[in-house]
C-alpha cells in the first residue's frame, strides 16, 4: 500500500520524465530543421536555374546570362580524384602505423601530429601550399589544388581509418600470428580485409568534405572560366564557382551560385549514399 | 556422436578383467570338485598354484577402478558400477580362497578310499560352479533378474550343506577311527557354504548397481 | 550399457607412445624459463618436459601464469607490447629463444587454439581452413586446397557436420562447430605441436566433451599441450599433468608434474592436493 506522500513522489517523477522527454524531442527537431531550413531554401531559390546547359557550358562572359558550370563540375571531380589518390595512401598507412606497428612515443608524435593537422584552418593549408608549390614549381593549378585538398582530406582519413583498426579484436590478430603470419601479412590480408567498409566510409566523408573547401582552393588552383583538362594549369572547382557568382553584382550570377550550391550538396549526399549502399551489400554478402 | 569414447573403452577393458578373474575362480573350483573326485593331487596343487594369480588379477581391477574415479569423475550408474567391482572382485577372491581349502581338503583325503559323504560334497560344488558363471554372467550383463535367480540357488546350497553337516556327523559316530578325515569333510563343506554367500554378496551388489538399491538375498 | 563385447571390437588400434612414428609429434624441454611483463616477473625458473603422443595438461589457479607459460612456448608472450621471456624452450633439441630463431617460421611448426574461438570473420568456412596454408605456404591447386579442407575437418570430426556448408561464413556455426574449425586451421598447416589455452572455457558441456575426445585421437599425430583451469578436465583428458602456483612472494612456478594418474590418486605435494581436492587458502 502506497502512502500519499508516495503517491505524490511517483507523480512528480511521471511528470519530470515526460517534461525531460518533450525537451529532448523539441532540441532534435530543431536541429533537424535547421538542415531542412538550409537545403529547402537553397533548393527553392536554386532548382529554377537547372537546365542541361547548366550542367554541360562553361560561365558567360560578365553581364551575359545563360551559361554553366560545366568546368567546376570537372575541376572539382579531377581535384578530388588526384585528393584522394595522394591522401588515401597517405592517410591509411599512417593509420595502419599508428594503430599496428608503432610501439612507444614516436607512434604518439605522429598522433598528434595528425590531430594539429586536423586542426589547421583551411586557409592555412591553402597558404602553405601556396608557399611550398605554387610560388615556385607549379603555379596556381589543379595539382596545387589537388595537393591541398589532400592535405585537408589525409587527416581526416588517417583519424577513422586509425579508429576502425583499434575495433578489430586482438584475437584475430592473434589467430593469424599464431598460424606463422608475418606481421605485415596480418595487416594487409586479415586485418584490413576485415574493416574495408568502414574505410570506405572513412575515405568518401574525407571527399565529402573536400569537396566543399574553398579557401585553400583561393590560393591553389585559383579557379578558371573555361574548360582545362591540364592539372598543371588553374583549374576551377565548383566552392570557387560558387564564391564568385555570390560576390558579383548580377542577379542572374546570384541565382546560378543557388543552384551550383544545390548541386554541390547533391553531390555530396549521392558519395554518402553510395557509400552507405555499398557497405550494406558488402556486410549483406559476407554473411 | 558418441562421447567420452575413451571411457566407455576403459570401463570394457575392466570388465574384461572382471570375466578373467570370474573365469579363473571357476576353473579353481572345478579342478578342486574334480580333485577331490578322482584323488588327484596334481590337480589340487594346481589350484594353490593359480590362486596367487587370482589375487593379482584383484589387485590390478581395484587399481584401474580407482584411477577411474578419480580421473573420470563417474556420476549414477558408472559410478555405481565402479563402486560394485570392487565388491565383485573381493567376494570373488574370497571365493578362489575357499576353492583352495577345497584342493587342499581333497590332497588331505586322497590316497585312501574315498567317503561315499563326498558326493554331496561334489554336487555342492557343481552348483556353485553354476553360480560363479551366473552371479558374473550377471554383472557383466547388468542383470538384475539374473542375480535374483543366481541368489536363489544359494538355499539348494544351504540344505545340502545342512544334510551334509548330519549325515557327516553320523558318520564320525560310526567311525570314530576316521573322525581326522571326516572333519575334513565338515570343514569343506562349510567353506563351500559361505562360497555360496559370497556369490549371493555379489548378486547383491548387481541389483545395487542396477537398481540403486541394497536387498538382502541372504536369507 | 551393452553387453560385453569382443576387446577387440571396442578398443581402437594405437600406436605406443613409446615409439612415436615419424610425425608424432616432437618433445619440448622447456629450461629456466621466465616470462615478464614489462617490470611483472609472471613466471619463474620453469623447467619441464613435454613429450609427443600424449596431452600434457597445465593447471594452475588463476594467474598462477599458465596460460603465459603455453603462450612462452610459440613466442605469442613477446607480441604484447613489453613483454619478453628468458631461459630456453628447445623444439627437438632446438632452442626457439636462439638469437638467430626466427619466431615466425617456428610458429608454423606449433600451432595454436585460443580461448574464444576466433574464426576469420569475413572468411568462410572453406577459406578459414586453408587460411593459413594461403597466407604462409607455398600456392596449392584447387584440388589440392580442396584436399588439405576435407582432411582437416574429418580430423576434428566436423566433415560432416559442415560439408554442405563450406561456403558460408566461419561464424555461422556453432560455439562447439567453430573451435573445433580453430582447430582445423591450426592442424592444416601440418604443424608438430598443437597447444591448446583453455579451448572449452566458452564451451558448453556437449562441445567441451567432443573436443575432448578429439584430443584423444589428435595426440597420435602431435604433441598437445593443454592449459585448463578445469581440473577435471585436465584429469579425463590428459596423460600428464604439471601444476603451477604463484603467489605474493613468488612468480608462477612449476610445483609438481607427473602421470596424470598419479597426480590425482597420490600427488606428492600437499599444495597439489590441496588445489586438486578443492581445499584452497
Amino acid at each position: 500500500m502506497r502512502s500519499r506522500s508516495e503517491d505524490r513522489k511517483f507523480a512528480q517523477r511521471r511528470v519530470r520524465g515526460v517534461v525531460n522527454a518533450g525537451i529532448a524531442v523539441a532540441l532534435t527537431v530543431l536541429a533537424v530543421s535547421a538542415l531542412f531550413v538550409i537545403v529547402g531554401h537553397i533548393f527553392v531559390n536554386g532548382v529554377g536555374s537547372l537546365n542541361l546547359d547548366f550542367f554541360t557550358k562553361i560561365p558567360k562572359p560578365y553581364g551575359e546570362t545563360g551559361g554553366g558550370i560545366a568546368q567546376a563540375i570537372l575541376g572539382t571531380l579531377a581535384m578530388l580524384c588526384l585528393a584522394a589518390i595522394i591522401a588515401v595512401p597517405i592517410g591509411v598507412g599512417t593509420a595502419i602505423y599508428i594503430a599496428e606497428i608503432g610501439r612507444g612515443r614516436f607512434a604518439q608524435m605522429v598522433r598528434f601530429a595528425i590531430e594539429l593537422l586536423a586542426e589547421l584552418p583551411s586557409i592555412v593549408v591553402g597558404v602553405f601550399i601556396w608557399a611550398l608549390l605554387v610560388r615556385n614549381i607549379t603555379g596556381y593549378s589543379g595539382i596545387a589544388g589537388a595537393c591541398a585538398l589532400a592535405v585537408i582530406m589525409i587527416p581526416i582519413i588517417a583519424r577513422s581509418v586509425e579508429e576502425i583498426l583499434k575495433l578489430v579484436p586482438d584475437s584475430l590478430r592473434e589467430a593469424a600470428l599464431a598460424l606463422g603470419t608475418p606481421r605485415w601479412k596480418v595487416v594487409l590480408f586479415i586485418v584490413i580485409p576485415t574493416v574495408l567498409p568502414g574505410m570506405f566510409t572513412g575515405i568518401m566523408l574525407a571527399v565529402a568534405r573536400a569537396a566543399g573547401e574553398t579557401a585553400p582552393l583561393l590560393l591553389t588552383s585559383l579557379g578558371n572560366a573555361f574548360f582545362n583538362f591540364d592539372m598543371r594549369k588553374p583549374m576551377a572547382a565548383m566552392p570557387l564557382q560558387i564564391y564568385s557568382y555570390a560576390v558579383s553584382p548580377y542577379d542572374d550570377w546570384h541565382k546560378k551560385a543557388w543552384a551550383s550550391t544545390l548541386v554541390l550538396i547533391a553531390l555530396v549526399a549521392v558519395l554518402s549514399g553510395a557509400v552507405k549502399f555499398f557497405t550494406r551489400r558488402w556486410k549483406h554478402e559476407s554473411h | 556422436m558418441q562421447t567420452r569414447v575413451h571411457f566407455i573403452e576403459e570401463l570394457s577393458r575392466l570388465n574384461h578383467d572382471v570375466l578373467a578373474m570370474g573365469t579363473r575362480v571357476e576353473e579353481s573350483l572345478r579342478k578342486a570338485l574334480e580333485a577331490l573326485r578322482t584323488q588327484n593331487v596334481e590337480l589340487a596343487r594346481e589350484v594353490k598354484a593359480s590362486d596367487e594369480i587370482i589375487n593379482a588379477l584383484q589387485l590390478k581391477i581395484e587399481d584401474q577402478a580407482a584411477i577411474l574415479i578419480a580421473t573420470q569423475q563417474p556420476v549414477a550408474r558408472d559410478l555405481r558400477e565402479l563402486v560394485t567391482v570392487f565388491k565383485v572382485t573381493d567376494n570373488l577372491e574370497r571365493a578362489g580362497d575357499h576353492a583352495v581349502h577345497l584342493a587342499k581338503a581333497a590332497i588331505k583325503l586322497a590316497g585312501e578310499a574315498p567317503f561315499r559323504e563326498t558326493e554331496r560334497l561334489i554336487k555342492m560344488a557343481e552348483i556353485e560352479c553354476g553360480m560363479i558363471r551366473g552371479a558374473v554372467d550377471a554383472y557383466l550383463n547388468q542383470d538384475a533378474d539374473a542375480a535374483r535367480r543366481v541368489a536363489a540357488e544359494d538355499d539348494a546350497v544351504d540344505a545340502e550343506h545342512k544334510l551334509m553337516v548330519k549325515e557327516v556327523l553320523g558318520l564320525m559316530r560310526e567311525r570314530p577311527e576316521q573322525i581326522e578325515r571326516a572333519s575334513r569333510l565338515l570343514a569343506s563343506s562349510g567353506f563351500l557354504e559361505r562360497l555360496g554367500d559370497h556369490m549371493t554378496n555379489i548378486c547383491e551388489a548387481v541389483v545395487f548397481m542396477v537398481e540403486g538399491r541394497h536387498v538382502e538375498l541372504n536369507d | 550399457m551393452n553387453p560385453i563385447r569382443p576387446l577387440a571390437d571396442i578398443v581402437r588400434n594405437r600406436t605406443a607412445p613409446e615409439n612415436p612414428s615419424a610425425n608424432a609429434g616432437r618433445s619440448i624441454t622447456v629450461r629456466s624459463l621466465s616470462a615478464f611483463y614489462g617490470k611483472h616477473k609472471a613466471i619463474e625458473d620453469i623447467d619441464l618436459d613435454i613429450h609427443p603422443g600424449v596431452v600434457t595438461a597445465i593447471i594452475g589457479p588463476s594467474g598462477c601464469g599458465k596460460s603465459t607459460m603455453i603462450r612462452c612456448i610459440n613466442r605469442m608472450h613477446e607480441v604484447i607490447a613489453g613483454a619478453y621471456a628468458t631461459g630456453s624452450v628447445l623444439l627437438d633439441g632446438e632452442d626457439i629463444y636462439a638469437p638467430d630463431a626466427n619466431p615466425v617460421r617456428m610458429r608454423r611448426r606449433i600451432g595454436m587454439v585460443f580461448q574464444k574461438p576466433n574464426p576469420f570473420p569475413t572468411k568462410t568456412v572453406y577459406e578459414n581452413v586453408i587460411a593459413g596454408i594461403r597466407l604462409n605456404l607455398p600456392k596449392m591447386t584447387k584440388a589440392g586446397y580442396d584436399e588439405a579442407v576435407e582432411k582437416s575437418l574429418r580430423s576434428v570430426a566436423l566433415w560432416d557436420e559442415v560439408k554442405d556448408k563450406l561456403h558460408s561464413s566461419g561464424a555461422s556455426l556453432s560455439g562447439g562447430q567453430q573451435q573445433r574449425l580453430c582447430i582445423a586451421r591450426a592442424i592444416a598447416i601440418e604443424p608438430e605441436v598443437l597447444l591448446l589455452d583453455e579451448p572449452c572455457s566458452a564451451l558448453d558441456p556437449t562441445a567441451t566433451l567432443k573436443i575432448e575426445d578429439l584430443l584423444f585421437e589428435l595426440k597420435e599425430a602431435y604433441t598437445i599441450v593443454l592449459v585448463t583451469h578445469n581440473m577435471q578436465q585436465a584429469a579425463r583428458a590428459s596423460d600428464t599433468t604439471a601444476f603451477f602456483l604463484a603467489d605474493e612472494r613468488h612468480a608462477g612456478h612449476l610445483i609438481e608434474q607427473g602421470p596424470t594418474q598419479d597426480m590425482f590418486m597420490h600427488p606428492k605435494d600437499q599444495r597439489t592436493e590441496d588445489y586438486i581436492s578443492g581445499r584452497l587458502g
